[in-house]
């Protein structure tokens, strides 16, 4: 069972599943890493924490200093690493989002109506790290068709709030591929209203 | 257009929202003509599914006249009658090939919705939860259907809308009860819930073979109804349900049970009880006291067969006795599309005249007396045909 690809940007990596390209972006600001921002945050608690209780002249210096350590750790942005050039903080990982669904159409025609309809159904997630690869599905049940972006490591409260939202890149690419099979299979998208233009499709994590 | 709505745990309510229209090529619009509470219906009334939002319409018992076509359907033309299965499937993928057709992958909107709570998502459904799409239901004057060239049954005028209505849902999910038993020539079956779905579960086992049907519930006219059918009937208030099976099948068991009462059974028993205060406290969201009756009753290889609603998470399912005995499980959504021609012909050739289940006649107004009159079997309430 052969499997073909067809790359709207990046190469496809047959491996797969683990994060495909190395880090393009990082943070503008960020020069700390972990180690330096949580001793940061700890040494600059202590020094806020004591420098409140303190009743001496020392007081505002030790809450000036505290503060100051604290938002470090916060923000893990050092000023003074920044003048120096230097930085503790590693580029974020890059991850590799998959998602399949099972088309019941060749796999000839899948691939054909792919290349007519991506632009549209992936909006502005075209051109971006979206690949597709084809395979036939076993058994004459029509053509596997796996959708893979490569997408920055967000924070935690950042994918919380995309879960809540309901906006995931894995969520995103599935809309994606569930609305082509269901153009290629039942001629139409199911629709509670009339569709919303395609451009609208993707969001802030993959676009 | 006026429309029941549900709008919270026991609240139902008529209102007027607006019309229906075509949104996809393959739709219709039909004009309702009648509708049934059905008892999955019951389900939403007592905020046991969850996605409900206020004003939701709900219902999806119905038949009708086509009144629009989008420009897909051909088979279909303004005025023709129809009967509207209650679950909607797109009829070309691989599912619907299969004719399992309320497990459809392209006709709920909402699909994303319904993979995070069971893995994969099923067919949309009329008027039952934006889990099950959001579709408007038929207790409406209007309902928009979808895949009309492939869903709704045509039906020939002059033959009344309650011998046909029931080709809609209740029918076909207690034949497809009967049929997924995969009875064999002198098999005994019992039918846990002798509501419509029951009712109609009793003749189809008895259509395909069986030489006996075992009817379990505790109400006296729907026992009479399912005696009158042919069946021998248990009141489970006055007896112990597995020993009495037993008894009854020289200590084998059934060779198959169907559940025909779902997540809100009503163990009268101090369980039963017990499994109400776990619901109350959202210990559990289905009571399945039918089921583990079933399982512990059914013969060794026999099989279970689960038509009644379920649909979220029960705890204490027997399954080592289950796996022990070796039973086969069969369930899920009647495939109305599959079973709802067949029928149809068995109604046109007088072999059977489903209105037996109908025992309510009232108006899409008199709706919000109607829920509860039948939730309690108020009258000796076994289904309700609403007429806009």
């Amino acid at each position: 069972m052969m499997g073909t690809s067809i790359q709207t940007n990046g190469a496809w990596d047959p491996a797969g599943w683990q994060p495909l390209l190395e880090a393009k972006q990082g943070s503008r600001s960020q020069n700390l890493g972990p180690f330096a921002r949580t001793l940061s945050v700890v040494v600059g608690s202590a020094a806020l924490a004591a420098g409140l209780r303190l009743r001496s002249p020392l007081r505002w210096a030790l809450v000036v200093a505290g503060a100051f350590g604290l938002r470090r750790g916060v923000t893990g942005h050092c000023a003074l690493y920044e003048k120096l050039g230097a930085s503790s903080y590693e580029h974020p990982p890059h991850a590799s989002v998959h998602e399949s669904v099972t088309i019941a159409h060749p796999r000839a025609d899948v691939e054909r109506l792919w290349a007519l309809q991506a632009p549209g159904l992936l909006g502005p997630l075209y051109g971006k790290d979206v690949r597709v690869h084809f395979a036939d599905a076993p058994g004459g049940q029509g053509t596997e068709i796996t959708l893979m972006a490569t997408v920055p490591v967000r924070s935690g409260a950042e994918l919380l709030f995309g879960v809540l939202r309901g906006r995931t890149p894995a969520g995103q690419l599935h809309d994606v591929l569930r609305r082509f099979k269901a153009r290629i299979e039942a001629g139409e998208v199911p629709a509670l209203a009339p569709p919303v233009p395609t451009d609208k499709a993707g969001g802030r994590f993959l676009a | 257009m006026k429309a029941l709505t549900w709008q919270g745990s026991h609240s139902v309510r008529v209102e007027q929202v607006p019309d229906p229209g075509l949104v996809n090529p393959r739709d219709a619009i039909v004009r309702v003509t009648a509708a049934s509470i059905c008892g999955s219906d019951l389900h939403l009334y007592d905020g046991y599914v969850p996605t409900m939002k206020a004003g939701d319409v709900i219902g999806h018992e119905f038949m009708g006249e086509v009144v629009d076509v989008g420009p897909e359907v051909k088979n279909l033309k303004p005025g023709d009658r129809v009967v509207v299965p209650s679950t909607i499937a797109c009829g070309r993928c691989d599912y619907c090939r299969r004719e399992l057709w309320s497990l459809c992958d392209n006709s709920n909107p909402n699909a994303a919705q319904q993979e995070k709570l069971y893995g994969f998502a099923t067919s949309g459904i009329y008027g039952y939860s934006h889990l099950f799409g959001g579709y408007a239901g038929c207790f409406a004057e209007y309902v928009r259907v979808p895949f009309a060239d492939v869903g709704p049954v045509p039906v020939p005028a002059g033959i009344p809308d309650e011998r046909l209505l029931f080709l809609s849902d209740a029918f076909p999910t207690g034949y497809m009860a009967a049929d997924q038993c995969g009875l064999r020539p002198g098999d005994v079956v019992a039918v846990w819930g002798c509501g419509a779905v029951g009712q109609f579960a009793i003749w189809g086992a008895l259509s395909l073979g069986a030489s006996r049907v075992i009817a379990i519930d505790r109400f006296p006219e729907r026992l009479r109804i399912a005696a009158e059918q042919g069946a021998e009937t248990i009141d489970y208030q006055k007896f112990d349900v597995v020993d009495v099976l037993k008894e009854l099948t020289g200590g084998r068991g059934p060779d198959a049970c169907i559940d025909a009462v779902g997540m809100e059974s009503h163990g009268t028993s101090l369980y039963g009880r017990y499994e109400q205060a776990k619901h109350a406290l959202h210990l559990a969201t289905d009571r399945a006291h039918v089921l583990r009756q079933a399982i512990m009753a059914c013969r060794k290889g026999g099989v279970v067969s689960i038509m009644g609603v379920y649909a979220g998470f029960i705890d204490k399912f027997p399954l080592g006795a289950a796996f022990n005995k070796g039973l086969t499980f069969k369930m899920g959504q009647m495939h109305g599309q599959r079973y709802a021609r067949l029928l149809r012909e068995r109604v046109l050739n007088k072999e059977v005249d489903p209105s037996f289940v109908v025992t309510h006649r009232m108006t899409l107004d008199e709706g919000p007396q109607a829920f509860p009159l039948f939730r309690d079997k108020g009258d000796a309430c076994m289904r309700v045909v609403l007429r806009p």
